[in-house]
């Protein structure tokens, strides 16, 4: 039931609080902080951000076999946005670290059971030239 | 995030005891079906406490994955056909905190006044699957929407915090191949329940096959079938059964985001923090009163940023604290006496119960070769999902 996410996984759109300025990815309808309190309104990501951690999943998931082993990370997006997961991709071993800036690129995530629906969504791949 | 828990700042009485345990042998159990391992460690656990079937009022039971791992739900009415009792019969599912969970049941329903006695279980058949569809179903514990989306793993999942904590410590990959070495020596002292009862090294851990980098196979807890059942009792009934019973004195729940990566800390649990801090005061005991604790080493770093969750050690040195031997039989306090989740194996809606049987046993006494001599308060940390649940119990001689 993916397709109901489309536009969040695609756009890296998500909400934030008007209230106490904190974004969220996936989006709340409820600011934890701020309860009934606070606004939250839609909100639109940098697609621009630095690795928190990383890791190189060796083994696999169902559905996940053919791309393994395949790097994942926890990025923190540019002007304070939210923490997201995602593979990380075009990316030598060596290069792969904290700190690295990346950016979002649409791909291909996995097949989904023997009809092979093909699942999109983002992946972070490291910048090549900063979008200044 | 709104918190729980302060109204147990004065203490709570609890009255309820432990009077039996029972355990099956934990590991690939092919010649056994759920069926038969749940009913296996309930009956175990009634001859245990010297009890009859009919004396028994309602049963909690902990499981996360029936459904995906063997195609049954209805576990509460399961068990109940199997033990041959038409009682309230519940499952509990919290993950693999579901465990706890249950036994959290079997108090809150003892306390209400509905049972004298309850049985409280946990089983989990895992290996009738092959590891890649146990690795996804165990993924429904986290996000699946937004975690296993991606092709996240549950080693993933603990490796992101893995790599954050050495980083931000300094944390090195042989002080958390420490708690896995300390464990499996542990493991060799329980051999009719470990899954894995034998010695590792160090080297060995690091050299064994990479699984989520820096985590090795060594680093995770196995997959594993095993059940365990403990008997709950009103305490002043108690003593009409046990000559040794053992109490329940503290119990804390807490929960945090499912995703990991909406947490505001990824070097350890907020959610072990809250629970342990509710189960000490409900307690009424401090960190240093603990005299062994079984905690959810899931995986090695798990076990490190249990320590600091917990107190026993400051934030950022639970690496050293372990490699340093502070939790070896013997040491300032002796973590996972049973082998942990490490060595002695994972069946994941088991787990807590299996913790709480091991604590049972060292209050007791009755813990042989692996006895921490004197323990009097004993304690589980049992984590669901990458900390989503986490539940603490105290248990007093």
């Amino acid at each position: 039931m993916l397709w109901r996410r489309f536009r969040n996984k695609y756009h890296l759109i998500g909400t934030y609080c008007e209230k106490c300025k904190t974004g969220f990815y996936p989006p709340r309808e409820v600011c934890p902080e701020c309860r009934r309190g606070g606004k939250i309104v839609e909100k639109q990501f940098s697609n621009y951000g630095e690795i928190v951690t990383y890791t190189v999943v060796s083994a696999p998931p169902a559905g996940f076999e053919k791309g393994a082993p395949y790097a994942l990370a926890i990025v923190k997006m540019d002007d304070n946005g939210p923490n997201v997961v995602g593979q990380v991709v075009d990316c030598d071993d060596e290069k792969l670290g904290m700190g690295l800036r990346v950016e979002t690129t649409f791909r291909k995530i996995y097949e989904d059971g023997k009809e092979g629906i093909v699942q999109y969504g983002l992946k972070f791949m490291p910048i090549t030239h900063e979008n200044l | 995030m709104l918190s729980t828990g302060a109204k147990f700042a004065k203490g709570v009485d609890m009255r309820v005891a432990v009077i039996g345990v029972g355990l099956t042998k934990f590991g690939e159990v092919w010649t056994k079906s759920l069926r038969d391992i749940a009913l296996e460690a309930g009956v175990k656990a009634i001859s245990d406490a010297n009890i009859s079937a009919a004396d028994i009022d309602a049963m909690f039971i902990g499981n996360m994955s029936a459904g995906r791992f063997s195609g049954q739900e209805h576990l509460g009415a399961l068990v109940a056909d199997q033990v041959g009792v038409s009682i309230p019969s519940t499952r509990v599912e919290g993950a693999c905190a579901s465990g706890s969970l249950a036994l959290r049941e079997g108090v809150s329903s003892i306390m209400a006044g509905l049972s004298d006695v309850v049985l409280v279980g946990g089983a989990e058949k895992m290996t009738d699957i092959s590891t890649e569809y146990a690795t996804t179903g165990l993924m429904g514990a986290a996000d699946e929407e937004w975690e296993g989306f991606h092709g996240m793993t549950f080693p993933g999942l603990y490796a992101l915090m893995a790599r954050k904590h050495m980083h931000d410590f300094g944390t090195t990959h042989e002080q958390m191949a420490s708690a896995a070495v300390k464990n499996h020596h542990n493991a060799t002292m329980n051999k009719d329940v470990a899954q894995y009862p034998f010695e590792i090294t160090v080297d060995k851990v690091l050299n064994s096959a990479m699984i989520a980098s820096p985590l090795t196979l060594l680093d995770c807890s196995p997959i594993t079938d095993g059940a365990a059942a403990i008997i709950l009792c009103r305490e002043d009934l108690a003593k009409k059964y046990c000559d040794t019973p053992v109490y329940v004195t503290g119990s804390g729940q807490a929960s945090d985001t499912l995703a990991l990566h909406d947490r505001k800390s990824l070097t350890g649990l907020q959610a072990a923090v809250d629970a342990s801090r509710v189960a000490y005061k409900m307690a009424g005991i401090g960190v240093k009163d603990v005299d062994v604790c079984e905690v959810h080493d899931c995986f090695t770093i798990a076990e490190v940023m249990a320590c600091e969750d917990l107190g026993f050690c400051k934030k950022g040195v639970g690496g050293k604290f372990i490699e340093d031997g502070n939790t070896q039989i013997g040491g300032k306090i002796p973590v996972n006496t049973s082998g942990g989740l490490k060595a002695c194996g994972h069946p994941v809606g088991a787990t807590g119960i299996k913790q709480a049987s091991e604590i049972v046993l060292q209050l007791r006494g009755d813990a042989g070769k692996r006895q921490v001599n004197g323990a009097e308060i004993g304690m589980t940390h049992n984590v669901g999902g990458s900390g989503a649940t986490c539940v603490v119990n105290i248990f007093r001689r």
